[in-house]
């Protein structure tokens, strides 16, 4: 915990320019939360596509994800990109350095595995939205792992250069797309 | 604005249950543990990660609700500038985008209150910021106190969400439609 925790500290207290650009993103999606007309049809057409196409009616972003508007989903996409970043480096550095230093850590990740996996959990994350968060975990991990095993664990600084250097939702799924692009 | 009504994570704590052993004598001992570790942990992380790690961050052990209400405050907070902007420029649109006002503060809220909880990690990261404190995992019994103080909460009755979410959303959107396109 306290490792996960203060490589968020690291992240953000480290890298100067991250702290601006995450409140600029947060800004930038209040902003736009203006009350929409016809929001309920939007929704209702939503809905139904969803149905038709068999996906779930509350995906992994939940009520929220369900209710923002296109423009608002945009930003979430780059909030959920720089999500995935910090959260899977976070967790690659938790689970190392634990495993070097804490004799519980394999026992720690099981049961916070478990947990996640309980039905009435699951459900309410998937209302909350919170499933998108374990989702950013787990994505977030590929993409740290990746990018060391195909580079170095040095290469994944490079996404915090500059916000031009951060992986998009696209490449936190496909890294070898932003180590093309970055590294 | 502190308010005695339920806030939000009043709300989302009794979803969230209570630690079996909340304030009893593991809390204490948690929180003596968690000094511990953070001092430990600060000099491991810069080495690990390769960033640097001002300061010397300090922990405070707290329960899931105050965890949750510090998180809300915090977004709330980081987001006052933005919601004020919004108000104002419903204000500017006549009688109707007054009334349509403080019904936006409360929307706002609720859907900070929503985004605050899709995104635990908006706090553990921000909070950092206001203050040399960290805050701990959202799925672990207890964890590090955030920044926000309790005066500092923004909170709104339980009512006032359902009623803003349904207007938000209502087919008629009567108060809405003076608003600027």
């Amino acid at each position: 915990m306290a490792l996960h925790e203060l490589t968020h500290r690291a992240q953000f207290q480290g890298v100067a320019w991250l702290r601006d650009y995450f409140l600029s993103l947060v800004t930038e999606l209040v902003e736009q939360s203006a009350p929409e007309q016809g929001r309920l049809v939007r929704v209702m057409d939503e809905l139904s596509q969803r149905k038709a196409a068999g996906r779930p009616l509350i995906d992994e972003r939940g009520l929220f994800g369900l209710f923002a508007s296109p423009e608002q989903n945009a930003v979430l996409d780059k909030v959920q990109a720089l999500m995935s970043l910090l959260e899977g480096h976070g967790h690659v550095v938790m689970d190392r350095v634990g495993a070097e230093h804490l004799r519980s850590q394999e026992r720690m990740s099981r049961v916070l595995k478990s947990r996640r996996q309980d039905k009435r959990t699951a459900a309410f994350f998937r209302l909350t939205g919170l499933e998108m968060k374990i989702k950013q975990y787990k994505a977030g991990e590929r993409f740290v792992l990746f990018v060391e095993r195909e580079a170095s664990w040095e290469t994944i600084n490079l996404a915090f250069r500059g916000a031009s250097s951060l992986p998009t939702l696209a490449e936190i799924e496909n890294p070898g797309q932003w180590l093309d692009r970055v590294a | 604005m502190t308010s005695q009504r339920p806030t939000t994570g009043r709300l989302v704590g009794k979803i969230a249950g209570t630690y079996p052993l909340a304030e009893t004598y593991h809390t204490a001992a948690l929180s003596a543990e968690m000094q511990r570790l953070t001092l430990q942990v600060s000099e491991i992380v810069p080495e690990a990660t390769g960033l640097q790690l001002p300061g010397s961050p300090d922990t405070t052990v707290i329960g899931r609700t105050e965890w949750i209400e510090r998180n809300v405050a915090t977004f709330a907070k980081l987001t006052e500038p933005a919601r004020k902007r919004l108000e104002e420029r419903m204000v500017e649109s006549g009688p109707a985008g007054q009334r349509a006002a403080s019904m936006a503060g409360t929307l706002m809220q609720a859907e900070t209150g929503l985004f605050s909880a899709s995104f635990p990690v908006r706090s553990s990261a921000n909070t950092s910021w206001f203050s040399q404190r960290v805050k701990a995992a959202t799925l672990l019994p207890t964890s590090v106190r955030t920044s926000c103080r309790s005066s500092e909460l923004i909170s709104f009755a339980p009512r006032s969400f359902v009623s803003g979410w349904r207007s938000m959303n209502s087919p008629t959107e009567r108060s809405f439609r003076a608003l600027p396109g």
